[in-house]
């Protein structure tokens, strides 16, 4: 309660560094994938411009609060474990190309999968340090998520199965659609508890 | 206290659970924003004393939220009072 000691970091300004960041390292990978005619850098460019705007827009529209003690925790695990994960993702591709033997193959495709579980145990440590509210609020944005990915993969395995559905490595994307689904689910559950 | 849950008001989850129970839904009033302003407490430090975010004790003083019990003990105790001369069933 010193008005003397630092500020915490607030979400408002997390969001805007991470926009900001997230904008630099579009234009770069823009750039480099334009100079050196690598069209995946230029999509992943595309990806952080628009991800880079995305937090920019949440940071306009979040409370300006300090973060509390288990959110800056979170952020300094959740965000190198991210970075890790990006970063081994395009090393095992790099690393495949050079690697013959079936055992080496599989440890180089599964690599990217370890920073993922610390991304986990990220999240499970947030919701371990929060009140009962946010836990009962993160039952629900999980319950949602987890319902909602699970009936529209169900569905996606119907219509794969008919053929209609043209989506190789359709199980990839049950994970990302989980995160994207809770983070969605826990902004529409939070809603009715804001301010106001 | 079971809660006021919002099962009308608000989320898929709760949509969810609706279409297989009916929640009991039966509101406390309670006196913590009028003992916050007694004590010339912001929401933000009467959330660090009760460990809980500031969205909880704002929720709380709303009534959109009704603490567990322990939570609530937590509260009397930090006010000082009884944990029924804070909060009352919802209508009395």
């Amino acid at each position: 309660m010193n008005k003397t000691q630092h500020k915490p970091m607030s979400r408002r300004r997390l969001l805007a560094i991470c926009g900001v960041v997230a904008l630099i390292l579009g234009v770069v990978l823009c750039v480099v994938g334009a100079w050196s005619a690598h069209r995946t850098l230029i999509w992943l460019g595309l990806c952080a411009l628009a991800t880079g705007v995305f937090w920019l827009i949440c940071a306009r529209l979040t409370c300006d609060e300090p973060l509390r003690a288990a959110q800056r925790r979170y952020t300094r695990e959740f965000f190198p474990a991210m970075a890790a994960y990006v970063l081994l993702l395009f090393a095992s591709q790099e690393m495949l190309e050079h690697v013959h033997a079936v055992p080496l193959k599989v440890l180089i495709v599964l690599l990217p999968v370890l920073p993922v579980v610390f991304v986990v145990r990220a999240m499970v440590r947030l919701i371990l340090a929060s009140d009962e509210l946010e836990r009962r609020l993160q039952l629900e944005a999980i319950s949602t998520a987890s319902i909602s990915v699970g009936l529209l993969s169900f569905a996606a395995a119907f219509l794969r199965g008919a053929g209609l559905l043209p989506i190789d490595n359709a199980l990839m994307w049950v994970l990302p659609a989980l995160f994207g689904a809770y983070g969605i689910a826990n902004w529409w559950v939070r809603r009715r508890f804001r301010d106001g | 206290m079971t809660g006021n849950d919002d099962v009308h008001a608000g989320g898929f989850a709760s949509c969810f659970l609706a279409l297989f129970a009916a929640a009991e839904s039966w509101a406390m009033n309670n006196h913590v924003r009028e003992l916050r302003g007694e004590q010339g407490w912001s929401q933000a430090d009467l959330a660090e004393r009760l460990d809980v975010s500031r969205q909880t004790v704002n929720a709380i003083e709303t009534g959109k939220y009704d603490p567990s019990l322990p939570l609530a003990f937590k509260i009397a105790r930090l006010f000082g009072q009884p944990i029924e001369a804070i909060f009352v069933p919802g209508g009395e």
